[in-house]
């Protein structure tokens, strides 16, 4: 059971999440003219969040499972809505991921020429939307940050996207839309259901929803819990995104500008996994133990899936994509045993594909600036021509792989230790996923970067200062944490145990 | 005494306004339809309403029957012929019908309610003017506005009807919406 | 049963608003038509005035007057305020269209004076406590609104809308009338009370229920739900912009108005634990709530096929029509609560998204989805309300449609009318497409022409004036809601 912690009231999620919306502000009030300005004061006002993310990972207190950093107030009193923030093990680690995505993405959209104005402004909007989502802990504020978050991402990617940008933008939107009014009317399900202990009435804050003494009778008939878990699992799902609800995701990231698919691999991806971490386990544990062997085999299916789509692109960015579909099934694995190794395993995977698929999506866009196409059989021997680029193109496509002693490793191997236990069949089936990676990423490798130089790009300049500074901090963090993982993995450990132990064998 | 009246009367007014539905010619069907409101104001003078009586005599029969049967002979006799009914519809309304019936009948057999009788004074125009004066006096207001407004819009409409004439004749007062009027229909 | 002067400080703003009709009409005939400021500023006067009245004597009990004819209670006052705020918004709205004012502005006062009147008559259906006023009030509203639908001269398409809603306005009063006459034999009464009395024998059986379904003809016919909307694309479409703006929300709030005191007090009791029930064994929510979901969805699918952006927010205007039965159905002062709050929003959205044709009118090229491309880069401001607009009647955050929806679908899920909730979400979705396609046309689309559009200045104040209420009680909102529970304390009270 989730508590807050004594003491442990605190503004500075407050100051995280709407500092953005205030720069969002703050830029369409300047003048259009001045690209610059829109630009630098974006970044201003996105490096606020990233200090304050580190000074989150100093005070973040690792020993206990309690909410830390709270705030609580009251927003709607005649229909108990709060405005109540704070974060525990689970949110600490993508509150720290969007924080230094968000950043990094505003440097990488140095290259935006048109209506920067907006841009920069949506985007910040969609700053403040992701971080309130992974703060919220009351559900009604939860489900306004997530939809939120909807709008600029429809803008970023409609207007500032690639040819089938008006399609692709629509399709997420629905696609998305039609999942969270799932999970709005589970909410107001619970809602109804769930008693305050302290005043009696009805409740949005998610830690009376956990504790399952406040269920009303209603709620307590296993049919009506496990029909709320897959109403608001489909609406997570959609989002993650798990097959069969996967078919927005590479339309979405192959139209979106780099900085958008960054965030959207990166971090909106997350939200899926991260909502059935936060809602749908601790609110319905014993459905969750119920859907626990469907979930693994929704994993394995997103794993092979993935990973073989991924191997019949063409395109870079698609393939990228699918990659990312196929990584965050060892996420739904992982979660899918209850176990200590799994579902640390899980949370890590989530926070390294974060940073992983970033540099990714990044490499492609850098590449993309100058030829002005994503075709894998369009390049060749860009090795000798674009060293630097190479190097680190390479160190990313090896971390997506798996190898050992980049942070992708670290995440897979947990997922496959702790899955092991669990479901022989599916694990053993699922590390075919991993052969499969292999394949395509060695494969693109080799069509990309070595072979006989493309005449054509003999003379690309190789990767600038401007993109370096944005791919290098996340290149740090990979290598850093494939050596040593323990700063990640004992911020989360305690609130993971905690949430396993809830869930009946 | 009264009960053979109301039957007959009954029974004659909803013939012929049977027989008004189903004529083709438009005249005739107008002619059973006075002879229908007569039947009805008969009906009316049973129950001793006097004053309705008369008016649905002056106003129905007469007047807007009236007004009704000029503006047929106005339109011209080749348009006068009604089409044979949708046969949907009419097994809508023979349904409809039916149920109200068979509602009402049940209602008449309980006797569920109770109305009581009158007394000689109710019905007269005294007794109708005093409770409209009375009573329902807001009522009677809000129908004099109702007539102003009435007034006002056909006023306004007739008067477009000239100048609308007088612009047709123009190009530059050719009908002005944003498109085209074929779209009207596709709803 | 007589008439005192007490009742005259209920009827206040009533009155004048009756009174400002004939003002209206007079001040035209004396200026011969030539000043319309003349009318305008009698209708803003009039209107200013009233609502003051209004809001300095805001009902603290319900109070029967005018020979038990009308009720000014709590739930009067709400829509008081609604109806004299559209009015108002709607007056100056149309001062600088185009369509009203016509080439020569010939008939202009007549058109304010219109208003005053469907002001009067929309006022006095929310306050109707007895079948004579119920129709009497309907019809009032019916027939000026005939006048408005075909006001704009020259245009074939007005003269044809206007026409088609006579004829469906005809029939269905005619149907209705009959229905309340199956009240009076039913029960003997006229006054709401009086019916309720009546039928709590229980035996009203086959002949209640035809009288409820006449009645609901003549109100759905109002509200326009399904099956008796097939007038409203046309006549948004063919009236003027800022009439269209008026029928969208005015007449639809106040059938509802109507419809929620007939309903509630006339055919649901007041049981000792606070909750309401049904009179008789007529199982009429189920009928209405059939009603809501083939309007919602119906609404919707229509709302897909438009490309012409008035017809769009026609068939979206059906759409909102089934939400707001939702709440209506679930016979709970949550549900009615619901219905009220979202009526006021839908009220500023409804007429924040027509304004916006309105200011458009004649100055992009068309009244096609297509029309609008670009318009994000040519006028951002009113690219971006327009925008607001249109996701606050998809119903997301953070707007004022959010919250309306959520309180209309929990309204329904407290009810355990689960499966139109579940439409009502999905509707949700599919609405989002179609509003999408206007936001779509506005910014990914380039503009065939650069350069500003340029737009009447009263009409970008207008705006803003509607945008901000839309945005901050998507964000704050619990003065509304509060408001309504209120409005509702004494109409389910009394009962």
């Amino acid at each position: 059971m989730l508590e807050l912690a004594d003491g442990g009231s605190s503004s500075l999620l407050t100051w995280m999440t709407f500092f953005p919306l205030l720069g969002a502000v703050v830029i369409s009030l300047l003048p259009s003219r001045n690209q610059n300005l829109h630009r630098w004061t974006a970044l201003g006002f996105s490096l606020v969040p990233l200090v304050l993310a580190v000074k989150l990972f100093m005070v973040f207190d690792r020993s206990t499972s309690d909410v830390q950093l709270w705030t609580q107030v009251d927003w709607i009193r005649t229909f108990h809505i709060q405005y109540f923030v704070g974060v525990d093990g689970i949110s600490v680690t993508m509150v720290l991921l969007t924080a230094l995505l968000c950043a990094v993405c505003v440097v990488a959209s140095w290259g935006i020429q048109r209506a920067t104005k907006g841009y920069f402004a949506l985007f910040l909007l969609l700053e403040t939307g992701m971080m309130g989502v992974f703060v919220s802990l009351d559900f009604f504020l939860f489900y306004v940050f997530w939809e939120v978050m909807l709008l600029p991402m429809y803008f970023l990617i409609g207007v500032w996207g690639g040819p089938r940008k008006e399609y692709a933008a629509i399709k997420f939107f629905l696609y998305t839309l039609a999942g969270s009014v799932l999970m709005l009317l589970v909410m107001i399900a619970l809602y109804f259901n769930v008693n305050d202990p302290s005043t009696g009435g009805h409740t949005f804050n998610m830690l009376h929803m956990m504790a399952q003494a406040n269920h009303g009778e209603w709620l307590l008939d296993p049919t009506i819990r496990h029909i709320l878990f897959l109403g608001l699992f489909i609406g997570f799902a959609i989002k993650v995104p798990i097959v069969p609800f996967h078919t927005w995701l590479p339309d979405a990231h192959v139209e979106a500008p780099t900085a958008v698919s960054v965030i959207l691999a990166g971090v909106l991806l997350k939200m899926g996994t991260y909502g059935i971490l936060r809602i749908c386990y601790p609110i319905l544990p014993d459905a969750a133990a119920w859907f626990a062997y469907p979930l693994a085999i929704l994993g394995a299916v997103n794993i092979i899936y993935g990973a073989m789509c991924a191997m019949a692109q063409t395109d870079m960015k698609k393939l990228v994509a699918y990659s990312s579909v196929s990584h965050m099934g060892y996420v739904l694995l992982g979660m899918a045993v209850f176990n200590e190794a799994g579902i640390t395993g899980a949370v890590l995977q989530m926070f390294n594909h974060g940073t992983i698929t970033a540099m990714l999506f990044l490499m492609v866009g850098v590449i993309y600036d100058r030829a002005h196409h994503r075709e894998i059989n369009g390049f060749g021997g860009l090795g000798t021509s674009m060293p630097k680029y190479t190097t680190v193109f390479s160190l990313a496509l090896f971390a997506a792989l798996g190898l050992p002693g980049l942070s992708g490793f670290v995440g897979e191997a947990l997922v496959f230790v702790g899955a092991f236990e669990v479901y022989r069949v599916v694990t053993i089936v699922s590390v075919l996923g991993i052969i499969l990676g292999a394949a395509y990423v060695l494969w693109m490798l080799q069509r990309v970067f070595l072979g006989p130089l493309n005449e054509k790009y003999a003379d690309t300049p190789d990767i600038n200062r401007r993109e370096l500074i944005t791919v290098l901090p996340i290149a740090a963090l990979v290598i850093f944490l494939g050596v040593f993982p323990p700063p990640i993995i004992n911020m989360i450990k305690v609130s993971l145990l905690n949430l396993i132990a809830q869930i009946p064998g | 005494m009264q009960g053979l009246f109301f039957y007959l009367f009954g029974t004659v007014a909803v013939i012929s306004a049977l027989l008004t539905i189903t004529r083709r010619d438009p005249v005739t069907s107008a002619f059973w339809l006075i002879f229908c409101f007569l039947n009805v104001a008969a009906l009316f003078a049973t129950l001793s309403a006097h004053l309705i009586a008369v008016l649905q005599i002056l106003i129905y029969a007469g007047a807007i029957m009236v007004f009704f049967l000029f503006v047929t002979m106005f339109l011209g006799k080749e348009k006068r012929s009604a089409e044979r009914p949708n046969p949907v519809v009419f097994g809508v309304g023979v349904l409809t019908v039916g149920a109200i019936a068979g509602g009402l009948m049940r209602l008449v057999r309980s006797g569920s309610h109770d109305f009581g009788e009158v007394g000689p004074e109710h019905g007269t125009i005294e007794a109708v003017s005093r409770l409209l004066l009375s009573n329902y006096l807001f009522a009677f207001e809000l129908t004099g506005l109702l007539l102003t407004v009435a007034m006002v819009g056909a006023v306004l409409l007739a008067r477009r009807e000239a100048k609308g004439a007088r612009a047709t004749r123009t190009p530059a007062g050719a009908p002005s919406g944003p498109a085209g009027v074929e779209e009207v229909a596709d709803a | 049963m007589n008439f005192t002067w007490s009742d005259a400080a209920y009827f206040g703003p009533e009155a004048v608003m009756g009174l400002t009709f004939l003002l209206c009409v007079l001040g035209d005939l004396v200026t011969r038509g030539r000043r319309h400021v003349v009318p305008f500023g009698t209708l803003l006067v009039g209107t200013a005035i009233s609502l003051v009245l209004a809001l300095l004597h805001p009902p603290v009990s319900s109070h029967a007057i005018l020979g038990q004819m009308v009720v000014v209670d709590g739930f009067a006052h709400f829509f008081r305020l609604l109806f004299l705020g559209i009015t108002f918004v709607t007056a100056l709205l149309s001062w600088s269209s185009r369509e009203i004012m016509g080439r020569d502005r010939e008939h202009q006062g007549e058109f304010y004076a219109l208003a005053a009147m469907l002001c009067f008559g929309m006022m006095v259906m929310a306050e109707s406590a007895d079948i004579v006023m119920l129709a009497l009030s309907l019809e009032a509203v019916s027939i000026t609104s005939y006048i408005l639908a075909g006001f704009a001269r020259f245009s074939f398409r007005s003269s044809e809308a206007a026409l088609k809603y006579v004829l469906w306005g005809a029939v269905s009063s005619a149907v209705m009338l009959y229905g309340l006459s199956l009240f009076y034999g039913l029960t003997g009464a006229t006054s709401y009370e009086g019916i309720r009395a009546g039928l709590s024998g229980g035996q009203g059986g086959m002949a209640l229920l035809v009288a409820i379904l006449f009645v609901m003809a003549g109100i759905g016919y109002k509200i326009s739900a399904v099956p008796f909307h097939f007038w409203t694309p046309d006549v948004y479409e063919g009236a003027p912009a800022p009439v269209a703006a008026i029928f969208a929300s005015g007449p639809k709030i106040a059938g509802f108005a109507l419809m929620i005191r007939f309903f509630y007090v006339a055919l649901v009791q007041d049981d000792s634990q606070g909750t309401l029930a049904l009179l008789d064994d007529v199982q009429w929510p189920w009928v209405l709530a059939i009603i809501s979901a083939a309007t919602m969805t119906l609404g919707n699918m229509a709302a897909i096929r438009q490309n012409s952006v008035r017809r769009l927010l026609a068939y979206s205007s059906i759409a909102h029509v089934g939400y707001m039965l939702m709440g209506f159905v679930v016979l709970s002062a949550n549900g009615l609560a619901a219905v009220l709050f979202y009526l006021f929003v839908y009220a500023i959205m409804t007429i924040g998204a027509f304004l916006v044709v309105v200011a458009l009118n004649n100055r992009v090229s068309g009244e096609e989805i297509d029309d609008y491309a670009g318009l994000g880069f040519r006028e951002p401001l009113v690219a971006a309300m327009m925008f607001l607009f249109l996701i606050s009647l998809t119903g997301l955050p953070p707007t004022a449609g959010f919250i309306g929806k959520f309180y209309l679908f929990a309204a329904a899920g407290e009810a355990g009318l689960w499966w139109l909730a579940i439409l009502g979400v999905l509707n949700s979705v599919v609405s989002l497409y179609y509003y999408m396609r206007i936001a779509r046309a506005m910014y990914f689309t380039p503009p065939e022409l650069s350069g500003r559009v340029g737009l009447a200045q009263a009409h970008l104040i207008l705006l803003v004036v509607l945008a901000v209420p839309t945005l901050v009680l998507g964000v704050f909102w619990s003065p509304l809601k509060e408001f309504a529970d209120q409005s509702l304390r004494m109409l389910l009270g009394g009962g």
